[in-house]
């Protein structure tokens, strides 16, 4: 039994690892129209008007009618959770995601300084609306 | 007690394993190379596939017992002494696929079900690969319940267990984009790649359709069968989709998800958040298919 298993976990790396020499990985960048299209898919009814991106364009935040939007890059793929201002811990221009589900592992990333206060002024300025 | 006498039968999915690989290997020859690139590969995405494969194969191993054991104390209480005819094989083939049916249905509306079936629906794509992405915990959390009743009815346990196995090796071509249709007399009779497109598209209104293993006539009996329609080009995932590549992360999500929601709830909730549809929430906070089916209809 063992040595099928091994004999199993061998054949997958190495179809794997033709896969990888082929090239059929990437990643892709965020950009507006990917991110639309992508909430889009997660709930029709989400709206929002402007993105912000991560330095190395793999994350993204949007302030929706629904709340706060994170986008992450998985492959040439995007997901989608909608967040609140708890699940962000912001040090500087680096940003930590924390959303406790382990489908969505907590990452950082690092966006553009002004781009990040602006959208913590917003989120902040909303907030302060709602309550 | 009536005796349970052994009946040696082959492996389908044993036998089936080294087509899987070249399979797996020509189609992203042809994502690459082909003409039209249909086949849309990642080759994280098809690790992630493969190790939950082989994962299914070691926990099946271990718990393969479990089901045999069950299947054949069932057996030993038959109602009816069938024996194993060739007849008996063509019935057999025939309520096996039903029984996929209803354990397919029943996985995509009851959460309890759906956290195991929805490793198999967690990548964004789709090619052959993605056939190789199974569960871990299918057995341990029971899914085996839904063809007792052959066992009970008289049909052998290795004869469930064969049937079983050929219709998951039939499944696995169907998991493609690279052949469009079928010719029309079987794409009336059988599951084919464009029926299972549409099963694995999040698409509002490709949800909860086409749940058939090797027939789609259970589909268009019950009412569940949707065609593929060339207008709308199937989006694949789940409604909300993972971030990770990480098997681990991928066989327990769900139920850690489970988990965190009824950890959290009032005692009147969770069995709501236990058993009811997936996405169901007791402030209606989320959305069923059938809520996300129902707004689409009125957009």
């Amino acid at each position: 039994m063992i040595s099928q298993i091994l004999f199993v976990v061998g054949a997958a790396s190495a179809v794997i690892a033709f896969g990888f020499m082929l090239g059929l990985s990437q990643n892709i960048s965020i950009n507006n129209e990917l991110a639309k299209q992508a909430a889009y898919n997660y709930d029709s009814n989400l709206k929002f008007d402007e993105i912000i991106i991560s330095d190395n364009k793999t994350a993204a935040l949007a302030i929706s009618n629904k709340g706060i939007l994170l986008f992450k890059t998985v492959g040439n793929r995007i997901a989608v959770r909608i967040i609140n201002k708890d699940n962000i811990i912001k040090h500087g221009n680096s940003i930590l995601f924390l959303l406790n589900d382990i489908g969505f592992p907590d990452f950082k990333t690092q966006f553009d300084i002004n781009n990040i206060e602006d959208f913590f002024d917003i989120t902040t300025t909303k907030g302060m609306q709602n309550a | 007690m009536l005796d349970y006498v052994p009946l040696n039968l082959p492996s389908p999915v044993v036998w089936a394993t080294p087509f899987f690989g070249f399979l797996v290997i020509a189609e992203m020859l042809y994502a690459k190379f082909g003409k039209t690139k249909a086949a849309n590969y990642e080759a994280k995405d098809s690790f992630a596939s493969l190790m939950m494969g082989v994962g299914n194969q070691i926990v099946g191993f271990v718990t393969a017992s479990i089901f045999f054991a069950i299947s054949v104390t069932a057996y030993q209480h038959r109602i009816f002494d069938i024996g194993t005819n060739p007849i008996i094989f063509v019935a057999c083939f025939f309520l096996e696929d039903l029984s996929f049916y209803w354990f397919h249905r029943i996985s995509h509306e009851s959460r309890y079900f759906w956290a195991s079936h929805i490793i198999h629906h967690s990548s964004q794509y789709y090619n052959l690969s993605t056939a190789l992405r199974q569960t871990w915990t299918g057995t341990l959390s029971g899914g085996f319940i839904f063809w007792l009743p052959l066992a009970f009815l008289g049909f052998h346990p290795a004869m469930i267990g064969f049937f079983s196995g050929l219709s998951l090796v039939y499944q696995f071509w169907i998991h493609t984009e690279t052949i469009d249709k079928m010719p029309k007399w079987f794409e009336a009779i059988f599951n084919t790649p464009s029926h299972h497109r549409v099963h694995h598209a999040v698409n509002p209104q490709y949800l909860d359709a086409n749940y058939g293993g090797v027939l789609i006539i259970w589909d268009r009996l019950f009412g569940t069968f949707v065609p593929e329609c060339k207008e709308d080009k199937p989006k694949y995932g789940v409604v909300t989709n993972i971030a990770t590549f990480n098997p681990f992360r991928i066989a327990f999500h769900e139920w850690f998800g489970i988990f965190k929601d009824i950890t959290s709830a009032k005692p009147k909730h969770i069995f709501g958040y236990l058993f009811g549809p997936p996405g169901w929430s007791h402030d209606g906070s989320r959305k069923t298919s059938k809520i996300i089916k129902a707004e689409n209809k009125k957009a």
